[in-house]
């Protein structure tokens, strides 16, 4: 992350440093300006300063012997006199150290060659001798020279006079004359000396910055004076040409001239770059020079500049800890709310916004960022409450998929007897279908497939209490309807939601292929015979289990030949839907089982499954499919021989049905029927009977009917009833009776083969060798 | 089978006793048959003793019951066996007839 606290922090600095910078190039050359003109005028005020002491120094010296002077030209002047003023001269005058009064030869004395009188101050006191003399010739000095020369006052080159005082010194000489027959004529000369260590004093007052400097050179180029007492003495002009130092050489000339001015030049010894302020004394001309190295002149400048850079320095890291400072208050809330976002984004969502005082943006910002939080937090609950909501639901049909399946029998019996597979094929949302089939005893097994109302859990325990009940009442060895009577009598108890199921059932003897079906508001079961004919099984339109309580219910009875498959089925077959929204329908049902009737059983489920997948591909499974076919394939139990058997013939005369009763009594006694069952067995075979005298025989010949009585097994009777009549199958013979309609509508005939049909557990017409026979079965 | 009627205030009783069958409805017929022709429309039939009915007796019986209910008149059962109920309910005959469990309770009906 860029920090914006440094960038900005860098930002200003960088800001105030150019516009710093700037300032201080502007100020410098301002200030470097303003020093060098002070820097000028102070020199020149120096120079003019010492100058004018010098002046005053020297005008003291020059003045007093033009005074004496002139009195030295009066007529008779009073040597002595003078003498002694000028010896109070030089007790009073700080500079002047000497006096001398200088005679021409025999000007004084007639008989003096030489006649000078020198007084000079001595620490001990005023010192007057003589001087002149072979040793001291000073005629040939410059002293008294220069001046007779020149007939006016000058001053002398700086010399050491050994011969007097032996000092460094200047002298002032002034001429005097007297006036000898009209004429000047020149009699001596007059001297001050001054001793320039004295003078030196003056100059050596010249400081300036820390090493600036002040010289006063002669117009010879003699130093008079210079702080570096080595060079008193010297001529500069000599030392400059020896050091070859042009510059120098050209200054001390200038100043020679008698010029003033500043130069820069590179020092004596042409190491640092100096600056000289030169001016000339005018009286003796001689020069005063101020030298000062430049940097010092500027010292004081670089100085303030490094107070200025070391002060910017500081600003410069105070402004920008300040703006670090400053940043770091306003992005820290920021920082915080970037780390809780981070936090957040790695869901804990725990985390709590600090709140914030600040009504600046900052503030609204972390603000709205707390208010975000709680919006998707509440969301978050939201939205887990509805995953966990939609999770249980999904559980909840998980559950109920669950409940589904494991109420299906596991594994398909394998018995010789029969084939039976079943496939329940459920949809998402679980239909509560159902298939079931156990086995009651060695030779009955019980099949059946179920339909509850409703989806989900509820529909999935329903059906288990279905089931429950089916079970158990089939193991007492009630009878098929009685037994979904009492299922629905429970079921219609305790059921405020009229929760309902649609049902199949039934019960196969496994070893005759005799089956008790019973319908309760299902799809009737189709028989798929050997032929490939398919037959629909439902004669009762019946009503669902769990509706009505005190409903009874009716069996229905066929008899099952070998090859022949019992298809139990639900809605969800017939009702699928195509892409095209149309419905499978019972046709095409019935055209599929024909179609693949000549496989196995379980090959047979399979393939009408898979072709009901096709049918509806794309489409989503809206209901469960089940389907449940049983194929019954044992040979011989017809063939089986009866256990016992009775045989009646009887005449094609109704005046033999008493010969029917009191077989059917007799049979009934000895081999167990119930009342009721040999009731039925008479009713039946008297319709029979009385069908076959009317309708099987064209003639009016007599004709035998036989009726043979077989006990199959324990509980079951066969009864074969065979004529020689014209081919009559007396069981298609009449339409279907209709038992539930009003009185104008009920025909009185067609009866009797109503009784056969509901009575008998099974009948069947053949017709062999010439005969009708019919089969019927009861079991009692 | 012996049919024997009985005169009674609100109806006259008809009782059945035995088999009715193929071989003998004709009987029962004749007899019902000269009751409704004497007029006599309200009719019950006391079914206590007959222990097998067949096709041929309810048909007799259906007409019975068609020709009063022109007239006008009631014609009931009562007092059935429970074997014969049975062959009533699955020939769906109990939608039709007025069946009551004792006489006297059918008789009240009249």
């Amino acid at each position: 992350m860029k920090s914006l606290a440094f960038r900005y922090s860098i930002f200003f600095s960088l800001s105030i440093f150019i516009i710093f910078f700037i300032y201080f190039i502007i100020t410098l050359g301002y200030s470097i300006q303003l020093l060098a003109e002070d820097t000028k005028k102070n020199t020149e005020t120096l120079t003019e300063l010492t100058l004018s002491r010098l002046t005053n120094a020297l005008s003291s010296v020059e003045q007093m012997p033009l005074v004496l002077g002139k009195s030295l030209e009066e007529p008779s002047p009073d040597y002595y006199e003078i003498l002694r003023i000028l010896q109070g001269i030089v007790l009073n005058d700080p500079y002047i150290f000497g006096t001398c009064l200088a005679f021409e030869p025999y000007t004084f004395q007639k008989d003096s060659l030489y006649y000078a009188i020198y007084s000079y101050e001595t620490p001990k006191g005023l010192r007057t001798k003589y001087l002149g003399g072979r040793s001291y010739n000073y005629f040939t000095k410059d002293w008294y020279r220069v001046p007779r020369e020149r007939c006016k006052p000058g001053w002398s080159e700086p010399y050491y006079d050994l011969g007097a005082g032996d000092t460094l010194m200047c002298t002032y000489s002034v001429p005097f004359f007297k006036d000898v027959k009209g004429k000047q004529q020149f009699m001596g000369v007059l001297t001050l000396d001054i001793s320039l260590s004295s003078l030196g004093k003056i100059v050596s007052k010249i400081k300036l910055y820390k090493s600036g400097f002040g010289v006063l050179i002669s117009k010879g180029g003699i130093i008079i004076y210079a702080p570096d007492s080595t060079l008193i003495n010297t001529n500069i002009l000599e030392i400059a040409k020896e050091r070859k130092n042009e510059k120098l050489e050209e200054i001390v000339q200038k100043m020679m001239n008698g010029e003033s001015g500043n130069e820069s030049f590179s020092g004596l010894d042409k190491k640092k770059s100096s600056e000289v302020y030169y001016s000339p004394l005018a009286s003796t001309g001689w020069s005063v020079g101020i030298i000062f190295p430049v940097e010092e002149v500027y010292a004081s400048l670089l100085n303030l500049v490094k107070y200025l850079l070391a002060a910017f320095g500081i600003i410069l890291g105070v402004v920008m800890l300040v703006t670090i400072l400053i940043t770091n208050r306003l992005t820290s809330p920021i920082k915080k709310l970037v780390r809780l976002t981070h936090q957040i984004g790695h869901g804990d969502f725990s985390v709590e916004i600090p709140k914030v005082k600040r009504r600046d943006e900052i503030g609204v910002l972390a603000n709205s960022f707390s208010v975000m939080l709680e919006h998707l937090r509440s969301y978050l609950q939201d939205l887990e409450r509805t995953t966990a909501e939609k999770k249980q639901i999904e559980s909840e049909l998980n559950i109920a998929h669950t409940i589904q399946m494991g109420m299906l029998p596991r594994e398909f019996p394998r018995r010789s007897e029969c084939e039976l597979f079943a496939i329940l094929d459920s949809a998402r949302a679980v239909g509560g279908d159902l298939y079931d089939f156990f086995f009651i005893d060695q030779d009955h097994m019980f099949i059946s497939v179920g339909d509850v109302s409703g989806k989900g859990v509820p529909a999935s325990l329903f059906m288990t209490v279905v089931r429950t009940l089916y079970r158990s009442r089939t193991m007492d060895g009630q009878p098929l309807h009685q037994i979904m009577s009492l299922i629905n009598q429970e079921l219609c108890k305790d059921n405020p939601n009229v929760m309902f199921v649609t049902m199949v059932s039934g019960i196969i003897n496994l070893k005759t292929g005799f089956i008790e079906l019973c319908n309760a508001g299902h799809n009737p079961p189709l028989l798929l015979e050997k032929s490939g004919k398919v037959k629909k099984i439902g004669l009762f339109p019946a009503i669902p289990l769990g509706i009505m309580e005190y409903h009874k219910f009716r069996t229905e009875k066929v008899q099952m030949e070998p090859g022949d498959r019992m298809v139990l089925y639900t809605d969800g077959i017939t009702e699928a839907l195509n892409i095209r929204g149309e419905l499978f329908t019972d046709q095409r049902f019935r055209q599929v089982l024909r179609d693949k009737m000549n496989a196995d059983v379980p090959s047979l489920v399979k393939g009408v499954v898979d072709s009901i997948h096709d049918f509806s591909a794309g489409v989503e499974q809206a209901d469960d499919i089940t389907l449940l076919i049983l194929g019954f394939q044992k040979t011989g139990v017809h063939r089986q021989l009866p256990v016992e058997s009775r045989d009646l013939t009887v005449r094609d005369k109704l005046e033999d049905l008493p010969l029917i009763v009191s077989c059917v009594e007799e049979i009934s006694r000895t081999w167990n029927l119930s009342s009721k069952a040999s009731m039925e067995v008479n009713l039946v075979l008297e319709e029979l009977f009385t069908n076959i005298v009317f309708y099987a025989f064209a003639d009016k010949k007599e004709h035998k009917i036989d009726i043979i009585f077989e006990l199959l097994a324990p509980g079951l009777l066969q009864i074969r009833i065979e004529d020689d009549g014209r081919h009559f199958d007396l069981l298609e013979a009449s339409e279907e009776v209709k038992t539930d309609g009003p009185l104008e509508e009920r025909k009185i005939g067609g009866l009797g083969i109503h009784f056969v049909k509901q009575m008998m557990d099974g009948m069947k017409y053949t017709r062999k060798g010439g005969k009708n026979c019919v089969l019927l079965i009861k079991h009692f | 089978m012996e049919v024997t009627d009985q005169k009674k205030e609100r109806c006259s009783v008809i009782h059945i006793k035995g088999r009715l069958d193929t071989t003998n409805y004709t009987v029962l017929e004749k007899k019902l048959m000269e009751l409704i022709d004497r007029g006599e429309n309200r009719l019950l039939v006391n079914l206590s003793g007959m222990d097998y009915v067949s096709s041929s007796g309810l048909r007799i019986l259906l007409m019975a019951l068609k020709r009063i209910t022109v007239s006008n008149g009631k014609f009931a059962l009562c007092s059935l066996q429970e074997n014969i109920k049975e062959i009533f309910e699955i020939s769906g005959f109990t939608n039709i007839f007025e069946i009551y469990d004792t006489e006297e309770t059918a008789v009240k009906s009249f």
